[in-house]
């Protein structure tokens, strides 16, 4: 369900100085993304800024750079941030952590563990992210560009499934459920459910955490014996 | 490229879990913002991210995270130029020092989404019995665009030459 590799660890001993030009791989073709803008990162330091904050500046001006396979990534994470957003009250804490699926899955972006107190899974669901840098500024929908077939895919899923889309100018998400039966085409999604709203996140946990629960937390298995 | 793990975070004994792998997830975005590449860096090395620019220039990133929400330790700043000792384990010190990559420390506000960054790479390493080195935060290195393509420049200056293997 969750992320696997819970045993690693890191190793702080002295060792000897190495060659990390030789020691660790470099990113394969396929893991570095594609960058258009050569050496856009110059200039001076800015001033004591959030990230979020900085990130509406530079994002405008680094629009025009950004390939699809680019806009895609910073659209999984801008997501996977704002589902991860800590939320207050009661919980104090990430309700949600998503994991990149890194294109391996065909109509899925994100598997998004619903998370307990102790930050342990107790559901999931699966995740499209639609990422846009031209969306227009403050209508009350967000215009995407969707493959119909891969939507139609995410509703047939049998675990609960969102699409997700990103405003990657105003660095907004929206969510919206992938249920059955899909819509012919999928031109825009709306702006009612915004990712960065504790209250929208809230009710997704529940949701969620609903759905999962009327599941047998045991189940029957003809491989079971151990 | 996968979504860090819970798995490599080591939360300290009163801080929530999920502060160390947002923590890193916020890096990523800061970094990816900034037009750099990232990674997650692979083990035996003890840092957390391998970040490249497009034109092939590598560094290594070790992000600390704390919890403003849990009253974790913050830096705090009284004017842009003011500074703020963040103790470090030497042991993560001593590797930067052993490395030939930059090496540089993201320390994040996991719930606002904020933070710093200072370099490891050009400090003394500590001595024997020490088991934590003041590193110093600077209130204008922060993790904006801008701040990012700095230290791009500034690290790419200081290793053009002098510290690349042959």
């Amino acid at each position: 369900m969750g992320p696997c590799g819970r045993s690693k660890t890191k190793i702080k001993s002295r060792r000897p100085r190495r060659s990390y030009h030789h020691a660790v791989s470099r990113p394969t073709p396929a893991t570095v993304l594609r960058w258009q803008a050569t050496d856009s990162i110059k200039s001076g330091r800015a001033g004591t800024v959030a990230v979020k904050s900085a990130a509406a500046n530079s994002s405008a001006a680094a629009m025009a750079y950004l390939t699809t396979g680019q806009s895609g990534k910073l659209g999984e994470l801008l997501a996977s941030v704002h589902l991860s957003r800590p939320v207050g009250g009661r919980y104090r804490r990430a309700l949600f952590e998503a994991t990149s699926l890194g294109g391996t899955y065909p109509s899925v972006d994100l598997l998004v563990d619903v998370l307990d107190s102790n930050n342990e899974p107790i559901g999931f669901f699966f995740a499209q992210v639609k990422a846009t840098q031209t969306a227009s500024q403050g209508g009350t929908r967000l215009s995407l560009t969707i493959e119909a077939e891969r939507f139609r895919r995410l509703t047939r899923l049998r675990a609960p499934a969102y699409l997700i889309g990103v405003d990657l100018v105003e660095e907004q998400s929206y969510i919206l459920a992938a249920i059955a039966p899909a819509p012919a085409t999928v031109p825009s999604i709306p702006r009612d459910y915004p990712l960065t709203d504790d209250k929208i996140r809230v009710a997704l946990y529940r949701e969620v955490v609903s759905f999962w629960a009327r599941r047998p937390r045991r189940r029957r298995s003809e491989f079971g014996n151990v | 490229m996968a979504m860090s793990s819970r798995a490599n975070t080591k939360p300290k004994p009163t801080e929530p879990r999920y502060v160390a792998w947002r923590g890193e997830l916020i890096a990523k975005l800061a970094l990816t913002r900034a037009g750099l590449i990232v990674q997650d860096a692979s083990p035996p090395q003890p840092f957390d991210l391998l970040v490249s620019t497009p034109d092939g220039f590598y560094f290594l990133v070790e992000v600390k995270a704390y919890s403003s929400m849990h009253g974790g330790r913050r830096p705090v700043f009284n004017g842009s130029s003011d500074q703020y000792p963040w103790p470090l384990e030497a042991s993560v010190l001593r590797a930067a020092v052993e490395v030939n990559l930059p090496v540089v420390l993201f320390v994040i506000d996991a719930d606002r989404e904020v933070g710093h960054y200072a370099r490891l790479d050009h400090l003394p390493p500590p001595s024997r019995d020490q088991r934590t080195s003041p590193i110093s935060l600077a209130a204008d290195r922060d993790l904006s665009a801008g701040a990012l393509a700095a230290l791009v420049s500034e690290l790419r200056q200081d290793w053009a030459v002098s510290r690349r293997p042959a």
